[in-house]
């Protein structure tokens, strides 16, 4: 690890102390060499005197010898004990600083704290932190050398060195791509992709997600939703009012994907940044686009989206009906087989999953665009109802939904996606949903979504102690 | 007997006199040395030693 120089004070014991020794040693010596040179010359013109002068020139003689020698046995003596007190704070300034470092690496490490940067997607241990005073940058804002608790930067503003004060409320950048982070670096964060061919629609599945979080799951208990990063609120804002208008979100049109934070907190409780992020269709088309998606390293969870209008079977069934409303429909080219495919490919490629590797963490398979051809009545909620209560024993609704979902993507012939799901993915959940919940057809009916919501809260309950304690207090 | 007394009395006492004399001079010498060896000690202590940790980076 390259020695990162910070624009800070080091600990005296660190850097000055030795200086001040050095100094101290030299200073010494040629002050007694002065005083012996005095001495010296005092004795030289002392001597050829009367006898008295010349007992004083003795005196003055010997003084200057006993200067030389106890001079030196001094300053030897008084070095050793200053080196000795310098090493003793500098070894309990070494053990503190390590002590507190080691601490805080491994409670970050065991609540998973690490800053992940939004643009470019890079995981840090550490971001790179602004003096609030001069806007100096930090890079290293550690327990360290420079302090065991706190720093003081060059230009005298005391800054916390760790986590445990606060050190993630200063302003921080991305060591990367020094992008601005936005608020909550140090807290536990869940990512969660949106995965899909092209024209699935990943774009309105994330803001009705979003707005459902935000409207409806986060007030009723207790939890604040916010967006920190600058601009993002406004945008997603305006894009729930032309929702509320009838007009469907724009096309995803970059390549990179930019992921968006979504801060949940509850007063007196550690709260968490979930990474909600779409990548744009046409990056996902081409299995290289995946390079970009660095988040998979570290995801807690994905969504599979799927267009039910992208199955073939589904196209033979409403081959009538389809060619009227295919413009608003937009029925995903890339058939759901290859877009799995090319998930398994992008993360066996460049994510050191093995081949044949089941991918280990939750997998929610959401079937989207039911508000089409009366498919909610076969594979939403009115279908999971009509199961239940069809059903002789007391059924776990999750379960019921589950085996819809799956039994109509095996109707639909997609027998091969459903057993490859299943043997590279230990934890599959089957659900289904629209994110618009109608046909974008030019009227101003709001488009609203219906079941988006829980995909993901199943992915956050079986990752995330918070989202996990909340379904068990709901569920009391 | 006067001379056998001096030279066995009188020139002792003021040789060991004088090696007394020496000695003290010497002796005193060597504590006003060893005194100015700690006062030249103290002071460039004071002078360098200044944990001012704003002077260091």
């Amino acid at each position: 690890m390259s020695k990162v120089l910070d624009p800070a004070i080091r600990s005296y014991f660190f850097g000055k102390g030795y200086l001040d020794l050095h100094a101290v040693i030299a200073d010494t010596w040629a002050r007694n060499l002065a005083s012996a040179q005095k001495e010296l010359t005092a004795m030289r013109s002392l001597w050829p005197r009367s006898w008295t002068g010349k007992g004083l020139a003795l005196v003055r003689g010997a003084a200057a010898a006993s200067i030389l020698v106890f001079g030196t046995a001094f300053f030897l003596v008084a070095s050793i004990l200053h080196v000795a007190l310098l090493l003793t704070f500098f070894l309990l300034v070494y053990l503190g600083f390590t002590l507190v470092y080691l601490t805080e690496w491994a409670y970050l490490t065991w609540k998973g704290f690490f800053p992940v940067c939004p643009d470019c997607h890079s995981k840090n241990p550490l971001a790179e932190y602004f003096c609030p005073k001069c806007g100096n940058v930090h890079r290293r804002l550690i327990p360290s050398s420079y302090g065991i608790l706190y720093r003081t930067c060059k230009c005298g503003q005391k800054l916390p060195a760790t986590f445990f004060l606060q050190r993630g409320n200063l302003a921080a950048a991305c060591p990367d791509c020094k992008r601005m982070l936005g608020g909550l670096i140090e807290v536990r964060k869940v990512f969660v992709p949106i995965f899909g061919g092209p024209a699935v629609g990943k774009s309105s599945f994330l803001l009705a997600v979003l707005r459902e979080l935000t409207e409806h799951w986060a007030p009723a208990r207790g939890f604040a939703v916010k967006f920190p990063d600058s601009g993002v609120d406004s945008e997603i804002h305006r894009a729930w009012q032309h929702l509320a208008k009838g007009l469907p979100p724009a096309k995803t049109v970059t390549n990179l994907p930019r992921a968006i934070n979504v801060q949940v907190d509850r007063s007196g409780q550690e709260g968490r940044l979930l990474y909600l992020y779409d990548p744009a269709g046409e990056a996902f088309g081409e299995t290289e686009g995946l390079q970009l998606h660095k988040y998979q390293n570290y995801l807690s969870g994905l969504v599979f989206l799927i267009d039910p209008f992208s199955i073939q079977e589904v196209r033979e069934i409403y081959a009538d009906r389809l060619p009227r409303v295919e413009s608003a429909l937009k029925p995903s080219q890339l058939p759901a087989e290859d877009a799995f495919a090319r998930i398994l490919i992008g993360m066996e490629e460049y994510f050191g999953l093995g081949k044949g590797e089941r991918i280990k963490k939750p997998v929610a398979v959401v079937i989207n665009k039911i508000d089409a051809f009366g498919l909610e009545q076969r594979i939403g909620e009115p279908a999971v109802q009509a199961r239940l209560r069809s059903s002789p024993t007391p059924a776990d609704p999750a379960a019921v939904r589950n085996h819809v979902v799956r039994e109509q993507l095996v109707r639909w012939g997609l027998t091969d996606l459903v057993h490859q799901l299943e043997t590279r993915c230990p934890q599959v959940g089957y659900f289904a949903c629209t994110s618009l919940g109608r046909m974008p057809d030019g009227t101003v009916q709001p488009l609203e979504g219906r079941g988006v919501l829980e995909p993901l809260l199943w992915i956050l309950e079986a990752s995330d102690s918070m989202f996990k304690a909340e379904r068990r207090k709901q569920a009391a | 007997m006067e001379e056998l007394l001096l030279l066995l009395v009188v020139v002792p006492l003021v040789i060991g006199a004088i090696i007394v004399l020496i000695s003290l001079g010497i002796v005193l010498g060597a504590v006003l040395g060893a005194g100015k060896a700690l006062y030249n000690y103290g002071l460039a202590f004071a002078n360098n030693v200044k944990p001012d940790r704003r002077l260091s980076s």
